[in-house]
């Protein structure tokens, strides 16, 4: 890659504080007791790897041009159809992004309401407690 | 002063754990030139001479509903199955009595509500609508109609949507309504070939080389081709379902209570 | 041209940046509502993190998802349950 050093790290830092946010959720999802806190987490570590998928997708700068987004917005001849695939990014990624944000959100939907009926049968949502009465019941 | 150090130490170790990976990785960097599936999607969907073509300009959406619809088809399925899951399983679709006018927020706040919402609404719709052609879709349109009922049911109360008679059994049927007419849009080029005896496949939109039937297309017949059918369905399903999941979150009783 | 790519660049590092500092205080929160809004700031960076990525199909899903939807079925997860995280 003949990117200039300047360019390549500012990438790395964008790349790094996204490994770090899953390092930081995932400790979330596992290690902090609360079933609020847990959702939450499991949210924000499904929005940092869909970050991740589309930044897969992007395409380097070419000497002329920014990369383009995939939507075509000139006429459909020949020569303008050669332009857009030349410069547009990776339009695959994103497709499947959007069906992954659709179905992490029904995920959340599903969690919120298993986490009422839990507070209705527990009395807490803190998991240790309720571990140790599901337990001792 | 805690804070500002524990916010400083994360700064410091993300900018030094990029140092260390700048020297090593130059496999995760974006390169300059497309995988070989990308370069056929932006060849073949927006360029009508193409045998594989879908005639749209928004590449995303065709690849959304056309190329890999059945993606699309079960994520729209599952959606619908968390949402009636949640609604049969865990509370009954039982309606409750209606507010008097002094419930919600301040008389300012509900006459901004109440211009704000229907703006909030057109804007889904036409996001939803054009989805063929410009970014969007039914899922987008689908969205952002349902922050309106979110707004209405802050501002005015809980039960004020019941009050203009959007029960629940309304928004389930108009949600089981969409998902049908998504199915039915997905088969029906299949149908249509079965019946005029030609080859034909599932969730095809316009003529393939193999099989002459489909759509009309954006130059056929009122402009009509799947993509249009299916952003109306899926902005019919979407939108309903999470209308009906706010007032299924919102009409609960207080804390801990039996409410059945 | 490289001033330009440089820019978008450094808005793709201060968006990563200043969105780990949101995870972390979102995650070290006792207060759940706090804990939200910083989710919610989190998302804003990331929706501004996608448009600079070129995908402006997932930026028109990803606001009212992420910045409305969510925070309001979380909220009122809150509110019918508890508000406060114990030690």
């Amino acid at each position: 890659m003949s990117y200039e050093p300047l360019n390549a790290y500012l990438l790395q830092v964008f790349l790094v504080s996204l490994f770090v946010n899953v390092a930081l959720t995932l400790y979330g999802v596992f290690f902090k007791p609360h079933y609020t806190k847990k959702v939450i987490s499991l949210t924000m570590l499904s929005d940092t790897l869909n970050v991740f998928a589309v930044f897969i997708g992007y395409r380097k700068w070419t000497s002329s041009a920014h990369p383009r987004p995939p939507i075509l917005t000139e006429e459909p001849s020949g020569e303008a159809v050669s332009r857009f695939v030349a410069t547009a990014v990776d339009p695959l990624p994103q497709a499947l992004v959007l069906t992954a944000i659709v179905i992490g959100l029904a995920v959340t939907l599903f969690l919120t309401l298993l986490g009422r009926e839990l507070y209705r049968h527990y009395g807490t949502l803190d998991m240790r407690e309720v571990g140790r009465s599901a337990k001792h019941a | 002063m805690r804070k500002v150090f524990q916010i400083a130490f994360v700064i410091i170790t993300v900018l030094a754990l990029s140092l260390l990976v700048f020297a090593t990785s130059e496999y995760l960097l974006p390169s300059g030139s497309l995988r070989s599936l990308a370069a056929f999607y932006l060849s073949a969907a927006p360029d009508p001479l193409h045998p594989y073509t879908s005639a749209t300009p928004a590449v995303v959406g065709a690849i959304l509903w056309d190329y890999r619809g059945i993606d699309t088809f079960y994520e729209t399925v599952v959606l619908y199955l968390a949402l009636a899951a949640g609604v049969v399983s865990i509370s009954p679709l039982r309606p409750r009595e209606v507010p008097g006018r002094r419930a919600g927020l301040s008389p300012m706040v509900k006459a901004a509500i109440r211009v704000v919402a229907p703006v909030v609404v057109a804007a889904g719709l036409a996001m939803g609508l054009h989805g063929s052609e410009n970014p969007g879709g039914g899922f987008h349109g689908g969205a952002t109609i349902a922050i309106a009922p979110l707004a209405v049911v802050a501002a005015f109360s809980t039960t004020f949507l019941l009050g203009r008679k959007v029960s629940m059994q309304i928004l389930l049927f108009l949600m089981s309504l969409g998902l049908t007419g998504i199915g039915v849009t997905a088969l029906s080029t299949f149908v249509a070939g079965l019946l005029a005896g030609a080859n034909s496949y599932v969730l095809q939109n316009l003529p393939k080389p193999n099989a002459p039937m489909g759509f009309p297309g954006k130059t056929g017949w009122m402009g009509v081709d799947s993509l249009l059918l299916f952003d109306v369905f899926e902005l019919l399903t979407v939108a309903c379902g999470f209308t009906l999941a706010f007032m299924e979150l919102m009409l609960q009783s207080d804390k801990g209570g039996e409410t059945r | 041209m490289a001033a330009a790519e440089t820019l978008v660049y450094t808005l793709l590092a201060f968006c990563g940046l200043a969105s780990t500092i949101a995870v972390y205080l979102a995650l070290t929160e006792k207060d759940l509502v706090k804990a939200i809004i910083y989710s919610a700031v989190q998302s804003g960076l990331y929706a501004i993190a996608y448009f600079l990525l070129m995908a402006p199909d997932i930026v028109l899903v990803y606001l009212p998802v992420a910045l409305g939807l969510v925070p309001a079925v979380l909220l009122s997860l809150i509110s019918r349950t508890e508000r406060w995280e114990k030690e």
